[in-house]
């Protein structure tokens, strides 16, 4: 695919006093900017912007490539950094129950199919953002709940012990070397 | 006819837009459509594809699906990710979860639990389960067991018994590899006219007990890692029915509580045999009698016990041995005969002067320390002892 031009597919919201701005280019080519702030939540990227030396100056003439994320995630995961740019640190989990639930922004944000669900997963570890992690995990964990191991089974597509026996049976049983 | 037109892509794409449309959640979704057109032509996975597709507003039903990279499934992502996803889901999920495969089963028993504390009660009405403040009722019914979880609803279980089922689930956090608790409690407690199938209180609190312990027997380790047990009991074999089941040394602490409104004796002769009670550091046996040899506390650095009576002879023997305890701390002794206190003389040894002197308290230096003193404080029906300093006794 060429190289888009470099007009930004996600816009800065929310413009506080003069922030940095960074360029990003995704696996496939597109190019996003992304704010000081929202970019600090991905402790990747933002190692690789300190050991990169870059500044306020010249931030957006060295767009960073991320090789390993597409443009469609990339989009999911800077609209998510910046919408939490200016969170407060959570409190330590302690011992007691979590009952949290996912603020609406978030789950429309990351109403996708889950195998869609595990490429963004695949990406925010890789890009080591923990928020936009743990919303993941429990996106899947809430699509989990209520539900019988049978259902489960079709939702994630694991195939029963009897069923991976037999896979392995057949696989054993296909004509191989010999020896 | 059907058929041909259910093989035409398009067609089946149509249907999952009209299912879309009825607003159901996307599982619920692909269930209704399964079962309404009788078919299993298209794999969940594909159907969420195109659900989603409609969700963002992407209609055309014409659209290339080859055009789409490849996508990971849920095994392909990296066991680190899947270890966090389990750890998110609330413990009743981990519980099913493991029934979806060997794998699964494996990493939701890697996991170290979240919960320290485990309380088991057996009532009238069933029986609860507490994992910390997570709350499991399993509630009595002519035609099986209701489950009721803390902020995660309801299910029927026809034909269950509560007290099963939740041994059921007690069996399975037990099990547990890694798990080290610090609290497991026990408490049965049942009304006295209580009859059921034909059983009393009496019989139906032996077969309770007898499930415990069937259950604490029959976990795949030979002892559970528990700090602090503490049990509401009306006797000594329902004690037997779990504390032997305990890791001696992880133990440390014991707390037995008469579950009877009238206060009983409670035999302790096999219960100071074991390993479990000479290895704990703090005991508390709350609204029993016991009788037994002085002897058998000494090891606890704090201990709470009700004797029936206290002969003077035995706690001089108490004192000589808790003032070669370094680890002492403190310990109440209460007795239902009174101790005549004018009779706590020389025999005790040689006591620390006080002044002015007191009648109650009573000071005994240790052997090898200047500061540290043992006190005495008897009154009639209550004794206790306290490691403390010489500056204290100065009242």
């Amino acid at each position: 695919m060429s190289v888009e031009p470099e007009v930004p597919i996600v816009q800065v919201e929310e413009v506080r006093e003069n922030p940095v701005l960074y360029k990003i280019i995704s696996s496939d080519n597109h190019v996003f900017t992304i704010s000081e702030h929202a970019v600090k939540l991905s402790k990747t990227l933002w190692d690789l912007i300190t050991n990169l030396g870059l500044t306020a100056e010249n931030a957006l003439d060295n767009p960073i490539p991320v090789e390993n994320v597409n443009g469609k995630n990339m989009e999911t995961i800077v609209q998510f950094c910046e919408r939490h740019k200016y969170d407060e640190e959570e409190p330590e989990y302690t011992n007691y129950i979590r009952e949290f639930v996912l603020p609406e922004w978030d789950r429309q944000l990351l109403s996708i199919d889950n195998e869609e669900l595990f490429q963004l997963i695949l990406a925010t570890n890789y890009l080591d953002i923990q928020k936009l992690m743990d919303y993941c995990c429990r996106v899947i964990g809430d699509m989990a709940k209520d539900k019988t191991p049978e259902e489960l089974r079709i939702i994630y597509g694991i195939p029963t012990d009897a069923e991976d026996d037999a896979l392995e049976r057949s696989a054993s049983d296909s004509p191989g070397p010999s020896g | 006819m059907a058929e041909e037109i259910l093989n035409n892509e398009q067609v089946l794409r149509g249907c999952i837009l009209y299912e879309f449309t009825q607003g159901r959640p996307v599982f619920q979704s692909f269930l209704h459509f399964t079962r309404s057109l009788d078919t299993n032509l298209i794999d969940y996975r594909e159907f969420e594809f195109w659900f989603y597709r409609f969700y963002n507003g992407e209609t055309d039903l014409t659209y290339d699906t080859s055009l789409e990279s490849k996508k990971p499934t849920l095994f392909e992502l990296p066991v680190e990710i899947i270890e966090q996803i389990v750890d998110e889901l609330d413990f009743r999920t981990q519980l099913v979860l493991r029934k979806v495969s060997t794998d699964f089963r494996h990493i939701v028993e890697k996991r170290v639990p979240s919960y320290k504390s485990i309380t088991l009660f057996i009532e009238d009405y069933g029986a609860m389960l507490y994992f910390d403040q997570h709350e499991i009722v399993y509630n009595r019914t002519r035609e099986g067991c209701w489950v009721r979880y803390l902020y995660r609803g309801t299910r029927f279980l026809p034909g269950v018994d509560p007290v099963k089922q939740a041994m059921i689930d007690l069996k399975y956090a037990l099990s547990h590899p890694k798990m080290i608790l610090e609290e497991l409690k026990i408490r049965v407690f049942l009304s006295s006219h209580r009859v059921e199938e034909g059983k009393n209180e009496k019989e139906l609190r032996v077969e309770h007990f007898q499930s415990i312990k069937d259950t604490l027997s029959s976990l795949n380790k030979p002892t559970i890692n528990v700090s602090k047990l503490e049990m509401h009991v009306k006797n000594h074999e329902e004690v037997l029915s779990v504390l032997p089941y305990l890791t001696p040394g992880t133990l440390s602490e014991i707390e037995f509580h008469c579950a009877n409104t009238a206060k009983i004796r409670l035999q302790m002769a096999q219960i100071t045999k074991l390993d479990q009670w000479k290895q704990a550091k703090v005991l508390k046996i709350d609204r029993f009698f016991t009788q037994f040899d002085l002897k058998n506390v000494a090891h606890f650095n704090k201990f709470e016990v009700s004797f029936a009576k206290i002969s003077l002879k035995s706690l001089v023997e108490l004192k000589d041995t808790l003032i070669h305890c370094p680890e002492f701390d403190r310990c109440t002794l209460e007795t239902s005969k009174p101790i005549n206190v004018k009779l706590i003389d020389s025999n005790f040894g040689q006591e620390i002067p006080q002044d002015p002197p007191t009648e109650m308290y009573h000071y005994y230096a240790y052997p090898d320390s200047e500061e540290i003193v043992l006190e005495m404080c008897v009154v009639p029906k209550r004794i206790l002892f306290k490691k403390t300093t010489r500056k204290s006794m100065t009242r």
